[in-house]
């Protein structure tokens, strides 16, 4: 059974290989090992090619895993069907987006709502929740005001309220600053930080962005997969 | 939020093609709402309106659907005449409850002018079983004893509710009525005494007079099939006559004091008739010509509507002047003809809503393609195939009730708007209240709206999620 010491994310022996054009294959991620326990904050760095992209997308359940496993919480992410990784997803991960992904015909408030729409109910309710996490990231005023009336900054903190709204165990966070200036883009890496160390989620972050590493205990290294893997 | 929500939020994202959607759908609807309330309007007034008799006593060459629809519903011509004493033989009957006279041919702007007993207000009740005569607003007319001069008759008259608002006859109007549509004017005037309460049926349309009044009055012998032959052989005898007496008969006819304002009323009226010295009175008009002149109908009604077989095959068995018509059988027959058309037309409506239905399919489909990336980022945040697929099917049927409901309430308004028109010019009672009917369109919407749901929520499934959520490295 987990407890509080199993980690938020354990990865062993993962491998992903997607098809390319000649119709053969080809490794896209290969990550022998990783950990992250409940809390911790990770960065991951990678060249462009290296799957920081997939390999959030393979943690999060949305791909399917080819070889190895994931567990998050304790439970097996990798071996389940689409519905149960989503299920999975749903009530253990939030997910911070380079492009935000903030649905235009919501309000401020909807889209972070809807991070807990298809979560297990936990004891705050999903609008409170929601009001709450939008207050966190100084957005309160603004919570009736679509995505297209914020301004890019303001559209990542929604999209932080959302991916951390109903206390997830896990944040991932891809290249979340990648459209900000750096003025912007440090303000929302501490806001990241600080909120998600209110909540005790464990944060794992991939950017190619030294910068933003930096402010990380912990960055692990992801490297493109070796010609050796390519089975093409 | 519920996915309710979530669908609700993007059917007003995609507010233009929702609205269009809904609207094809409530046309539909609001078509075969009005065109099913009409044929069943339409269907009900009738029937209810033949229930009225269970037998129709006519003239034997007469049409049997014509005999019904002259004497109940006030149309059309009475097409000839029978003997009063059919009229007399019913009434003593013993399967007889009411015999009721009818006479016609007269019309006042537009209206049958129809005169008959005023048990015709006991035995003839509207939709809901109550008597015509009640709650009328004065009162019924008296009926002639019989044995009155001309101007001791109960010139009276009882109009219907329809009739009096477009014509102005209320209470104490004095009025003169027509030969026909446009005919000669008669000059005899009747007072209305009454006004019926509205009650949706083809009497709210008619004026009725006391049957003796009517054949008091000059000319009523034309028309009629009698007079029709009297009238060749009257010719001949005023040809003649017009030769050896001209002086004569010019005096007879002023002496008649006959105003009906028309030159040739005294020849095409029948007023030329010798009767100046048969009663003595002024009035100069045939009284007693109804054994001559005959009725137009007698409505009969027996003391048990099971009596009709045997009471109609004692008057085949008479082999008289005389048919009898059961009019609901007639009025079964008329809507045996005519309602495969009404159903072929509530089918092409209902096509209607069904190529809604088609194009909020197609609607939904198309957008399924520029909503990946909607779709994708709903299952990253946690929503299940299931879900998606809820929301899309919900879209569908939200647009469905949606335009279901307004088409309901186009339905309704479209009836309230046309019903005066049609029970003005058709006798045909609306009934706009809201009903079992509009409980099962909207069953069956919401049935169809998870139909053509289906579709666009199958691709909607099989939307890649990484692909659409963002480029993949």
């Amino acid at each position: 059974m987990p407890d509080a010491t199993t980690p938020a994310l354990s990865i062993r022996d993962l491998r992903k290989r997607f098809r390319d054009p000649e119709g053969g294959t080809f490794l896209a991620l290969d990550v022998p090992a990783l950990d992250v326990a409940r809390g911790e904050h990770v960065g991951v760095r990678g060249e462009s090619g290296s799957g920081k992209t997939t390999l959030l997308n393979v943690i999060a359940g949305i791909l399917p895993a080819d070889e190895g496993t994931i567990e998050i919480a304790g439970e097996r992410m990798t071996g389940r069907s689409e519905t149960a990784r989503d299920a999975l997803r749903a009530k253990h991960i939030g997910y911070l987006f380079q492009t935000f992904n903030l649905l235009p015909g919501l309000t401020a408030l909807e889209n972070v709502q809807l991070g807990m729409t298809f979560r297990p109910r936990s004891g705050t309710a999903p609008r409170k929740a929601a009001e709450e996490a939008l207050a966190r990231v100084g957005l309160a005023e603004r919570r009736a005001y679509r995505p297209a009336q914020l301004s890019v900054g303001q559209q990542q903190r929604v999209a932080i309220a959302r991916a951390l709204a109903g206390n997830p165990t896990l944040v991932l966070a891809d290249e979340p600053t990648s459209s900000l200036d750096s003025a912007r883009a440090a303000q929302c890496m501490e806001l990241l930080h600080e909120f998600t160390a209110e909540t005790g989620a464990a944060l794992l972050l991939v950017s190619h962005d030294e910068r933003l590493l930096a402010g990380f205990e912990r960055v692990e290294t992801l490297r493109v997969p070796q010609p050796a893997g390519s089975d093409a | 939020m519920s996915v309710l929500g979530i669908a609700w939020r993007s059917i007003k994202q995609r507010r233009l093609s929702s609205i269009l959607t809904a609207i094809s759908i409530a046309l539909g609807v609001g078509l075969t709402i009005a065109i099913m309330a009409l044929r069943g309007g339409a269907e009900s007034s009738y029937h209810d309106t033949a229930r009225g008799y269970d037998v129709i006593l006519g003239p034997t060459h007469g049409s049997p659907l014509q005999i019904v629809l002259n004497t109940m519903f006030h149309v059309g011509d009475a097409g000839g005449t029978i003997p009063w004493s059919a009229y007399e033989d019913a009434k003593i009957d013993g399967q007889v409850k009411y015999a009721v006279p009818y006479a016609v041919g007269d019309m006042y702007r537009g209206h049958h002018v129809v005169g008959t007993s005023s048990q015709m207000f006991t035995a003839l009740m509207d939709g809901g079983n109550v008597p015509l005569g009640e709650d009328v607003r004065g009162r019924i007319f008296t009926d002639a004893k019989g044995d009155e001069a001309k101007d001791d008759l109960p010139w009276e008259a009882v109009v219907g509710s329809i009739c009096a608002a477009k014509t102005g006859l209320l209470q104490g109007a004095e009025f003169t009525v027509t030969h026909g549509t446009g005919g000669p004017g008669h000059s005899e005037k009747w007072r209305v005494v009454g006004v019926l309460r509205p009650t949706g049926t083809p009497a709210d349309r008619a004026i009725f007079i006391p049957i003796d009044t009517f054949y008091a009055v000059g000319g009523h012998e034309e028309g009629a099939e009698y007079q029709a032959k009297r009238k060749e052989e009257r010719k001949a005898e005023m040809d003649k006559a017009r030769e050896d007496a001209a002086k004569k008969k010019a005096e007879e006819e002023k002496a008649h004091g006959h105003s009906h304002g028309s030159d040739d009323a005294g020849e095409d009226h029948g007023h030329a008739h010798d009767d100046g010295d048969g009663d003595g009175e002024d009035h100069g008009h045939e009284h007693g010509t109804k054994e001559e002149l005959g009725l137009s109908a007698v409505g009969i009604r027996l003391k048990s509507p099971i009596l009709r077989l045997r009471y109609r095959a004692d008057i085949r068995n008479e082999r008289g002047p005389v048919q009898a018509v059961v009019p609901q059988d007639q009025i079964r027959e008329l809507f045996d003809i005519i309602s495969p058309l009404g159903r072929l037309l509530t089918w092409i409506v209902a096509m209607m809503i069904v190529v809604a239905g088609i194009g909020t399919m197609v609607s939904l489909y198309n957008t399924i393609q520029g909503r990946r990336r909607e779709i994708a980022i709903l299952r990253a945040v946690g929503a299940r195939p299931f879900h998606i697929f809820r929301i899309i099917v919900t879209e569908a049927l939200l647009l469905c009730l949606i335009g279901g409901v307004v088409g309901i309430l186009l339905g309704h308004a479209t009836i309230i708007l046309v019903a005066p028109y049609l029970l003005t010019e058709a006798g045909v009672f609306l009934d706009a209240g809201f009903g079992v009917l509009d409980v099962w369109i909207l069953l069956v919407l919401a049935g169809f709206g998870v139909l053509v749901g289906l579709l666009p929520a199958l691709q909607g499934l099989r939307t890649p999620v990484a692909e659409n959520l963002h480029p993949t490295e």
